[in-house]
């Protein structure tokens, strides 16, 4: 039984296989690396955790929503947001205002998709100052180290250390109460967790083999950051940012809320809730849309945001 | 008396995917002696890992699904395939235990290293917590960690890789363990710690008289400290045999290759070294035939359509190749390997 | 350990200097007159003996150093100059125990139901209860305080009558405020437990506390709670701080006589010397919470403990 050539014709002889068989057509047709599953640039496979998870979905299809019915919204309805007319006041909502209207008559779905406009502009130029500023500290901090670094890390660390709302308020205060004032206060503050998320991407990527490779190949600092810093930071800042739009709507409605964010005429979600908030006791019509929108708008982000992050998470990329 | 200390029996596990089922380990059949020192070599993704954490039972209990059928992992005729968690878990670390790769991540960072080898002692024996530290720190020298009675309250950050993968083996041992399970235990640390480690965990062999299963895909780490090798290629095993067979007179094209791509320092250093060209076949759809045809550059249209049985050549050398049967075009295959045993022990 | 905490506090208290300092220069500092509201009716001489009486009269610079020597000698917060005669003091001393009892009160439901939903949630992850709590969170997340305190003050208030709508001193008054309060919070905890302890469990060190032999309950209680707690504490940290600025709104909608509704009505009357009062009170405490924290989580974390010491 422990001789090779028995053990041979035996094992092997169980069918009869044709001799053709046995010859010899090495690797030719085959690739052992086409055969591997089908590769995904990491964008595509990104989109497609994305897109499989349904409630990023929906959070996407509200976006638009809200964003579709704020710019279409007043076109449809024929009303001005800033109409007055005490004939009809206070009234529920019907047929010819959606929403109902308020204690001066105005049209409140009108005033909700005004209110909404200015809401999400302020949301966005918020995140958008916060970002600029942050990224450019952190890039700073990260690529040039040593004092810049050092002075960058210390502004940040004394900014963080600082109560957020009430440095907030003190600004509005003294910056006085134009939109551009209330952007400014909201997002002077803002950037420091940007700011070291970017220098810290920047100085874990750059220890990373493949950008020392880069690096060694002669690559430039600019290309470096195109192709290999951007494309790795970028996933992060985009969660980033969808999380950050619903904060500062949020913080322009309790600014508002509290008379310090925008001023009549102008109107922002937050305002409108405010005035809403007196009559809630009769008309709770006047709070209720208001805040409806601010809730799906909020909703809609984090649902992206959460549907990013999971997305971009190699943990549960399998 | 039974020299077999762990037979495993058509071990087949898969995971699910979001592209399908992945089948990571596919019939694998083996078995560990007492006091023996086996290697099972591959490339990352053949499935040594998933095996050896089927036997530890350490896979994630949702997405893997380990076969039951005809299969069997006995542990001195305990099949631990039948054992619910709990039973498990007694096993783990008192009769099997196992150490990771990655020693930097492997330890609890808030926990004293004193502690987390007092665990394992204290979870198996009907101790105190104060004999459990005593046992800990006997480890702690035992694993060679100088100043051991000062470093049992020291945490993971405060020991260099060397001396974390040392204090893995002290968790390890703790409970005097039938079965040492070494995953890659040198890959993540440098290469004069690595020589320090396969002694240590060699010499323990000897002083402890265990069994140890050796995962690894770099064959010059095996050729000291092991006895007996198997080969695993896409979740089979293609090839086995004792230390002396595979290396001087490998069976499979597979293990030839990896043979080929060890350097040596004998060899004429205008040789450029061997590299396998290509990647494992995906395991979702797994091909037909020989999964390492698509590699082989000595593949024949069989090898494409029905897959080699198991050959043996002597007691202990096994193979599942094609180019072993007579039928089999072997113009230009390397003479060592195809002769049949004529050129082993010269 | 002790010189970590020395060198944490003197950089505190830069901080706070620098932050007082701030304070004043940009509130006292702004352009337009501070009193023109109180005093615009009244007689020239009138007005200059008041504009003296606040300092007004000398330069920010000078106004600044007496008011430091004051604080820092007799802690003397400055006094309101719309109503004559009510130091910053004494609105602290009188209203800050109110929004403190809300605070605290709010935070500690935080913490304990928010860490206990986090840790049932992330260990039954994919299963009912997970996704009903993680349903719920997204929803309390999106919800604003001030919205939860209106559907609130509506429903359970004023349509149900279960509870008063406004007012303050008994036990009931408080169910509405610290709800609406401690909702969004929960939410916080309750998500930020979840997925730190998801990413713990993932961690190598479990599979190795699973391969020594622990059982479930014991990798759970010494292995994973453990770390995963620990990222929390970071986040305890501002909400401790945030306990008497977390309830302007809140304060101001149930009319609670709290520091925050004061601070809140300070700031729209433009009553510079309150808000310059009440910013450094609240900057103090927020420093005092960041430095007990730090010390906490130094105490919990031995890599922070043993590396700065």
């Amino acid at each position: 039984m422990n001789s090779f050539e028995s053990n041979l014709n035996v094992v092997q002889n169980e069918k009869i296989i044709d001799k053709n068989m046995f010859e010899r057509v090495g690797t030719k047709g085959l690739s052992g690396e086409e055969i591997s599953k089908p590769s995904l640039t990491y964008w595509s496979d990104v989109w497609r955790r994305f897109r499989s998870n349904g409630l990023s979905i929906l959070g996407l299809i509200l976006l638009v929503l809200v964003v579709a019915t704020i710019f279409v919204g007043p076109l449809i309805s024929e009303h001005d947001y800033q109409y007055i007319n005490t004939d009809v006041k206070d009234l529920k909502p019907n047929s010819e205002y959606w929403f109902g209207t308020d204690d001066m008559g105005r049209d409140l779905f009108t005033r909700v998709c005004y209110g909404g406009r200015i809401s999400l502009l302020i949301g966005l130029c918020c995140t958008l100052v916060k970002f600029i500023i942050g990224s450019l500290l952190g890039a700073l901090a990260g690529l040039k180290g040593g004092v810049i670094d050092n002075i960058i890390m210390r502004l940040a660390e004394f900014i963080g250390n600082l109560p957020y709302l009430i440095i907030v308020l003190i600004l509005s205060v003294v910056l006085g109460r134009s939109i551009f004032a209330l952007v400014l206060a909201m997002s002077i503050t803002s950037w420091v967790g940007t700011t070291r998320m970017v220098r810290g991407q920047i100085l874990q990527i750059r220890e990373q083999d493949y950008v020392e490779a880069a690096a060694a190949l002669g690559s430039s600092t600019g290309r470096i950051i195109m192709k290999h810093l951007l494309p790795n930071t970028l996933g992060i800042i985009m969660v980033e940012i969808t999380m950050s739009v619903p904060g500062f709507i949020f913080g322009e409605a309790f600014l508002s809320y509290i008379g310090l964010g925008v001023q009549a005429p102008k109107t922002s979600w937050g305002a409108l809730a405010s005035a809403g908030q007196e009559q809630l006791m009769f008309y709770p019509h006047q709070l209720f849309f208001p805040c409806l929108m601010i809730v799906i708008t909020m909703l809609a982000f984090h649902l992206i945001g959460d549907g990013l992050s999971d997305a971009l998470d190699p943990k549960l990329r399998k | 008396m039974n020299n077999r200390l762990l037979e495993v029996k058509n071990l087949q596990v898969s995971f699910n995917t979001y592209a399908g089922t992945a089948q990571a380990v596919r019939g694998v059949d083996f078995h560990l002696n007492r006091g023996e020192n086996l290697a099972i070599v591959g490339e990352s993704g053949c499935g040594k890992t998933v095996t050896s954490k089927a036997i530890m039972g350490l896979l994630p209990s949702p997405q893997t699904i380990i076969g039951k059928e005809n299969s069997y992992i006995n542990l001195e005729g305990q099949n631990l395939l039948e054992l619910d968690d709990d039973k498990m878990a007694e096993i783990r670390g008192r009769d099997i235990s196992m150490i990771f790769q990655d020693p930097m991540t492997s330890l609890n960072p808030t926990m004293k290293i004193g502690e987390q080898i007092s665990e394992s002692v204290f979870l198996h024996n009907n101790i105190s917590k104060e004999e459990a530290r005593k046992v800990a720190l006997n480890m702690l020298e035992l694993v060679r960690i100088p100043n051991a009675k000062l470093r049992m309250n020291q945490y993971p950050f405060e020991f260099s890789g060397g001396m974390r993968q040392r204090a893995m083996i002290a968790i390890a041992l703790a409970c005097n363990p039938k079965i040492l399970i070494a995953d890659e235990p040198t890959t993540a640390l440098d290469v004069t710690i690595q020589a320090q480690i396969m002694d240590l965990i060699s010499d323990l062999q000897k002083e402890l008289n265990m069994g140890v299963i050796l995962v690894t895909h770099d064959l010059g780490v095996v050729a000291s400290v092991s006895h007996r090798i198997q080969v695993m290629y896409a979740g089979q095993i293609v090839e086995r045999g004792t230390v002396d067979e595979i290396f001087y007179n490998p069976k499979h094209p597979y293990t030839f290759a990896l043979l080929k791509s060890v350097p040596k320092l004998s060899s004429n250093n205008k040789e450029t070294l061997y590299s396998l060209t290509g990647t494992p076949p995906d395991l979702i759809n797994p091909p037909k035939g020989c999964p390492f045809a698509a590699r082989c550059e000595f593949g024949m249209k069989i090898c494409r359509v029905e897959e080699p049985k198991p050959m043996s050549f002597g007691d202990t050398q096994e193979a599942s190749c094609w180019l072993h049967d007579s039928r089999a075009d072997i113009t230009g295959v390397p003479r060592e390997l195809i002769s049949r045993g004529e050129t082993y022990g010269k | 350990m002790f010189k970590f905490i020395t060198k944490r506090i003197f950089y505190s208290l830069i901080t706070l200097f620098l932050i007082i300092t701030a304070t004043f220069f940009l509130i006292a500092g702004a352009p337009g007159d501070p009193i023109a509201a109180k005093v615009g009716q009244m007689p020239d001489k009138a007005q200059e003996v008041i504009r003296a009486k606040y300092g007004l009269d000398k330069p920010v610079v000078e106004r600044y150093f007496l008011y430091m020597k004051n604080l820092l000698t007799t802690g003397d917060f400055g006094e309101s100059i719309i109503y004559t005669g009510k130091s910053a003091n004494d609105v602290i001393k009188a209203n800050a125990p109110i929004s403190a009892k809300i605070g605290i009160i709010a935070v500690i439901l935080q913490i304990v139901i928010g860490i206990s939903l986090g840790i049932i949630s992330g260990f039954n992850r994919e299963k009912v209860g997970d996704h009903i709590i993680r349903f719920c969170v997204v929803l309390a997340i999106c919800v604003p305080s001030f919205v939860v305190a209106a559907l609130l003050q509506y429903f359970v208030a004023f349509k149900w009558k279960l509870v008063p709508v406004f007012g303050w001193g008994q036990l009931k008054h408080y169910i509405l405020p610290v709800t609406a309060y401690a909702i969004g919070g929960i939410a916080s905890y309750t998500k930020f437990m979840r997925s730190s302890i998801i990413s713990v469990a993932n961690e190598d060190y479990i599979i190795t506390a699973k391969a020594k032999g622990c059982k479930k309950k014991r990798v759970i209680k010494n292995h994973i709670l453990r770390n995963s707690m620990i990222p929390i504490i970071t986040m305890i940290g501002p909400a401790v701080a945030g306990i008497f600025s977390g309830s302007f709104i809140l304060e101001k909608m149930f009319s609670i006589p709290g520091l925050g509704n004061y601070y809140v009505k300070s700031v729209s009357n433009g009553d510079y010397t309150m808000i310059i009062g009440i910013t450094i009170f609240y900057a103090i405490l927020y420093t005092i919470a960041l430095i007990v924290v730090d010390i906490l989580y130094g105490i919990v974390d031995p890599r922070i403990r043993v590396t700065e010491s």
